[in-house]
């Protein structure tokens, strides 16, 4: 094929097609709302093309200081957002309702096509069925039980389910953040606070020092603030890195690299103050307005050793704690002191460990003593995501009244696996009430409690959360759970009696986002200067069927009020013409919008605009005047932000002071403020915490194990695209060099990687890039399993890495809400990597891998002969 | 005709494969070894001085195409308008001389078949002729590429054609100019002697290494990619090279 052919065949590849524009983010992208410019043909996806609503052709994007500024920039996709043609047309996409055969958990049972109609009988007889036994609180809905709702979307005219408090991402860093600075990211998201945490990706360009502790932009926070970033630091930025890893954001964005023990943050940053307050590094005119000074001075004097434990927190003292020398944590604190504004950014991930919620309130202290946490260029460091909105979006009207029945608050959201490990024993009499509502993080001492008998999954929910071998479990012992799926070798789908193949809602049909959000995306934070309306996208492969539509003939069937009330401009409307009468609902929104004329002269449009210049043209954008930066709103009011008792920052919260804390929703113990030795602990946080670096059990585990999250997955979407998985990326066990040599280990040998919770088969990545004694496995990769049990897991080896199935999930003592995503671990050497070669490298471990589940299910119903006589039926 | 080429500024790449992915979604090309796109990422210096890599890597559509010289069936020609190096399928014989002939491995292969026909980056001529640039370089989150005639980013970005571990530019000219990493300088003093110390001691839990020699010295094959490295004997061993362990 000549130039000429070349060109040719690209333009036939393309002939007749529809272009239309979509954003994907998912739980997991952080703050970005990327632009997608999508190729449809014959109602398939072909191609994706990143943001061209602005500066076209510029693969360099120079576009100028004042443009970065005011966030005219593309928002360009990740190697996820490239990826969409292989997710949505994977030969694992889920196509049909599916029923199980056999008991729930691998290795149980097996799936068998059915009809959507009985698909959908089934589902509400036994919804009908479980309300009846074990009433509204017998059915758990998977999707976002956080902030103190749940996404159940028949809740308030059904009068079901119920929700829970916390969530997953900062949890870590929540307590902290309530009781020492007063702000609750509940509050926040559902605007009850005079002022957002966050801070918009420009505002970096105010900073004189930026700290990224435990951070890593470039591969976990998609979007325009790594970018930002980035820039930063080309504009002369100062960057640090504190980091086990010598990650790419070491690379790129750091002058320099830390390395620093996990979990021994707290030790460093406690050197840190001690350096701060020894040589008067405090900004004084801060504290004095917004400090409160008893608490300030009592952890002052802990800090100097003049509190009861007696000990200086000197560079010393942390040391050989946090193995980074005196010399550097004492510069570094002089450095930090003396600058400013700061963006010290302790990163969430890094206090989501037992007993993390200390560091994560000594990195808010260190930012309130410098008064870098509430001024441009700063960083509050907590929750530090959320800002305000900046352009007014349509918003759809579906005409739903508001129900009757509020979701009531029953448990932690990291609880889920608590609870039905404990709920048989409760009930049953042999656990005290008192003892469960500890375990579950029950919100007051008389909320109802849940016997879970359904579970409704709208995720891959049973894979994402530590202890993955004991949430199975539960999951499996339970009546009847069903769900949404995407494909048919997700771990979750073995935990359900029916799957429904689901949607890919940002690029097929027009279903609406999580949290209710509809189809003008706008990011959470980082660059909220834009929104896009994601237009009707792909027909739907196979069976797969709006989501909406599936909700509301559910509905149907649970009766007329709750049909009524979730869907009324929907009822009649036939599955045929779902999608066009959606897409109307939306059109009229848009009209409405467009007939505002203040809105249309805010945004800048000469003229109204119409339904095609609008579809043609779907990024709407207003220009960042100045920044927000963390509680920017307030602050320029003279307002606190602060909403702690005294209205003030708390270096030793009053509410800790005053409250019997086993007796508050966090149900256990926490000192009013952070102290490396807790008093009601043996030993310091290293040989407490589970996963401490100190910790005796390291005899045995010896390996510090973190699991950050990915670059090629949200979550653990995505984890089977094969424009990814195995082709751009490997997913491995990081090992240090060190560490590889003296268990016999070279890179890519496949190694069996163990903890007293579980065990996983992984590939060795050796690199000289971690600390001595520190591993990683990336977070979201999928159990697969062939369900013959392991010496670790009831369920079966897994093939593929799940790194939750190494982790452990208890929390007591200590006060519980976080998301434990770090433990100990042991790695051995199975086999050679280089005899076993690319072809059954990726059989084990790869998407082909996903064979291994697949098989063993097709074994066990060959067995039976049962897909046969299904597959006649459906016929 | 004018020559047009690319710019990569390694300062700005992370080896996160949009480019690589970009390239085969518009390209439709299946996942597997027919990467026009390669990225490597690589480190070198061990623990705790050490420095890592990336390198997003398609063709360089030389000056003067070693490939081209060598193909002996004519498949191989560059292009008269923007100098693109490419290679007309029809005629190709899967000799493999072109692979042999490029010192950046820029042919490809989708499998070790000997049939298998070569195919390559073709500067997305197909894009270029609708006034559009390539899809790798537009797709790139941190923008760490440029395109354009090769004159204009000589002189807006100077005329490196080179990173350490790479081939000689001098043999074929490559198209292909390099913003290399930046020095780094430190901000703070870091002692690697009593940080080594400090990481061999494990408080109560004994040592964890017996000397600074464990850090340094290491069998080939322990560390998996410590050098760039772009011709590849197999299918496999461009996968490995091509791979990198962020997820």
């Amino acid at each position: 094929m000549d130039k000429q052919g070349i060109i040719e065949a690209s333009r036939e590849r393309r002939e007749g097609e529809r272009i239309f524009y979509t954003s994907c983010p998912a739980n997991g992208c952080w703050d970005s709302a990327c632009v997608l410019k999508c190729h449809l043909k014959d109602g398939k996806l072909i191609a994706v093309e990143p943001d061209d609503s602005i500066n076209k052709n510029d693969s360099r994007e120079d576009c100028g200081w004042e443009n970065l500024w005011k966030g005219n920039v593309q928002m360009r996709p990740c190697a996820m957002g490239h990826s969409w043609k292989k997710e949505l047309y994977a030969e694992t996409r889920l196509l049909h309702p599916m029923k199980r055969v056999g008991k729930k958990g691998p290795g149980n049972g097996y799936f068998v096509q059915i009809s959507w109609e009985e698909a959908l009988d089934t589902i509400a007889e036994k919804m009908i069925e479980i309300k009846g036994k074990y009433g509204p609180y017998g059915i758990f809905h998977s999707q976002y039980p956080s902030f103190e709702k749940n996404g159940f979307p028949l809740a308030p005219w059904w009068e079901a389910g119920f929700g829970a408090w916390g969530e997953h991402s900062t949890s870590g860093h929540a307590a902290g953040e309530m009781l020492h600075l007063g702000v609750d990211l509940t509050k926040v998201t559902k605007g009850l606070q005079n002022a957002f945490p966050g801070f918009e990706a420009s505002d970096i360009f105010n900073s004189k020092l930026f700290v990224m502790w435990g951070m890593d932009p470039v591969v976990a926070w998609f979007g325009p603030s790594s970018y930002y970033m980035q820039l930063a630091h080309e504009f002369g930025c100062k960057t640090i890195v504190i980091d086990p890893r010598y990650t790419q954001s070491a690379e790129l964005l750091a002058d320099q690299w830390i390395p620093i023990r996990p979990g021994t943050d707290l030790a460093m940053m406690l050197a840190v103050a001690q350096v701060l307050f020894e040589e008067d590094l405090v900004d004084h005119e801060f504290i004095d307005e917004w400090v409160e000074k008893d608490g300030y001075e009592q952890w002052r004097a802990y800090v100097l050793g003049e509190g009861e434990d007696g000990i200086k927190k000197t560079p010393e003292w942390a040391a050989p704690i946090t193995a980074v020398p005196a010399e550097t944590i004492r510069e570094f604190a002089r450095l930090y002191g003396s600058t400013k504004p700061v963006h010290l950014q302790y990163f969430y991930s890094c206090a989501k460990r037992h007993m993390g919620d200390y560091s994560a309130s000594a990195s808010m202290l260190l930012q309130a003593m410098t008064g870098n946490i509430a001024c441009p260029g700063g960083c509050e460091t907590g929750a530090c995501l959320p800002t305000p909105g900046r352009v007014p979006a349509p918003r759809a009207d579906w005409q739903r009244d508001m129900g009757g029945y509020q979701v009531p608050v029953l448990f932690n959201n990291n609880c889920l696996t608590e609870i039905l490990a404990s709920q048989k024993d409760y009930w049953e009499g042999r656990m005290s009430e008192s003892e469960f509502r500890h375990r579950i993080g029950a919100p007051t001492n008389d909320s109802p409690l849940p016997n879970i008998q359904m579970i409704i999954f709208e995720n891959n929910y049973a894979n994402n959360h530590s202890n993955v071998n004991r949430r199975f479990q539960g999951m499996a012992d339970t009546e009847f759970n069903w769900g949404f799926q995407w494909h048919v070798n997700q771990p979750t789908a073995e935990l359900c009696d029916i799957i429904l193949p689901a949607p890919v809602w940002q690029l097929e049909g027009m279903d609406e986002y999580m949290y209710g959000h509809q189809r003008f995306v706008s990011g959470p934070n980082g660059m909220r200067n834009y929104f896009t309306f994601c237009a009707r996208g792909a027909e739907f492969p196979g069976e797969v069927r709006s989501k909406e539509w599936v909700w509301t003939e559910i509905a149907k069937r649970l009766g007329d009020d709750v049909a009524k009330g979730y869907n009324p401009r929907m009822l009649d409307v036939p599955l045929e013409g779902w999608v066009d009468a959606q897409e109307a609902v939306y059109k009229e929104a848009f009209e409405q919008w467009a007939d505002n004329e203040t809105v249309m002269a805010y945004l800048g449009y000469d003229h109204r605009p119409t339904w095609e210049e609008f579809n043609a043209n779907p990024v709407v954008r207003t220009e960042v005047d100045v920044p927000y930066y963390p509680f920017k709103s307030a602050m320029e009011k003279g307002e606190s932000p602060f909403n702690t008792p005294t209205g003030k920052i708390e270096f030793v919260s009053n509410f800790v002071k005053t409250h019997d804390m086993t007796e508050s929703r966090w149900r256990g113990e926490i000192e009013a403020m952070p102290v490396w030795s807790p008093s009601y602990v043996e030993g310091d946080i290293g040989s407490a915490s589970n996963d401490g670096f100190y910790n005796p059990k390291a005899a045995k585990y010896p390996l510090s194990l973190v699991t950050p999250v990915s670059i090629y997955r949200q979550h653990s979407s995505n984890d089977n695209n094969p424009f990814m998985r195995e082709d751009v990326y490997r997913h491995g066990v990081w090992i240090s060099a060190v560490d590889a040599k003296a268990r016999g280990i070279k890179d890519g040998d496949l190694c069996r990687v163990y903890s007293d919770r579980g065990e996983a088969l992984l590939p060795a990545y050796v690199t000289s890039r971690c600390m001595p004694g520190t591993s990683a496995v990336f977070h979201g990769g999928w159990y697969q399993t062939n369900g013959e049990p392991s010496e670790m897991n009831a369920f079966g080896q897994d093939m593929r890495g799940a790194p939750n199935i190494l982790l452990d999930d208890a929390h007591l003592p200590h006060i519980l809400g976080a998301l434990i995503i770090a433990g100990l671990c042991e790695v051995e050497k199975v086999a050679d990597g280089d005899a076993e070669g690319f072809g059954t490298e990726s059989q084990r471990g790869g998407l082909r891998g996903a064979k291994v589940a697949i098989d063993a299910r097709d074994e066990l119903a060959k067995k039976d002969g049962a897909r046969d006589a299904a597959a006649e039926a459906c016929e | 005709m004018t020559q047009y080429g690319f710019l990569f500024d390694m300062n700005r790449c992370y080896a996160c494969q949009a480019c690589s992915i970009a390239c085969k979604d518009w390209n439709d090309i299946d996942p597997g070894a027919e990467k026009w796109m390669t990225v490597y990422e690589w480190e070198s210096g061990t623990f705790p001085a050490i420095r890592l890599h990336s390198l997003a890597f398609s063709c360089a559509h030389c000056e003067n195409p070693a490939c081209v010289a060598v193909c002996e069936s004519g498949a191989l020609y560059k292009e008269d308008e923007f100098g693109a190096v490419l290679v007309d399928q029809d005629k190709c014989t899967g000799c493999r001389k072109c692979y042999d002939a490029c010192p950046y491995g820029a042919p490809k292969f989708a499998t070790d078949e000997p049939t298998a026909k070569m195919s390559k980056c073709t500067m997305c001529v197909d894009r270029l002729s609708e006034g559009m640039q390539p899809a790798c370089t537009m797709s790139c989150p941190l923008r760490a590429f440029d395109f354009g005639p090769l004159d204009a980013l000589i002189e807006k970005y100077g005329d490196v054609r080179y990173c350490e571990g790479m081939p000689a530019p001098d043999a074929t000219n490559p198209a292909f100019i390099i913003w290399n990493p930046r020095e780094k300088t430190p901000l703070l003093p870091y002692d690697v002697d009593e940080a080594i110390a400090l990481n061999q001691q494990r408080g109560d839990l004994g040592t964890m290494f017996e000397s600074e020699e464990d850090l340094k010295v290491f069998d080939e094959g322990t560390i998996g990619r410590d050098e760039l490295k772009m011709k590849h004997g197999s299918v496999i061993e461009l996968m490995r090279a091509t791979r990198n362990d962020m997820a």
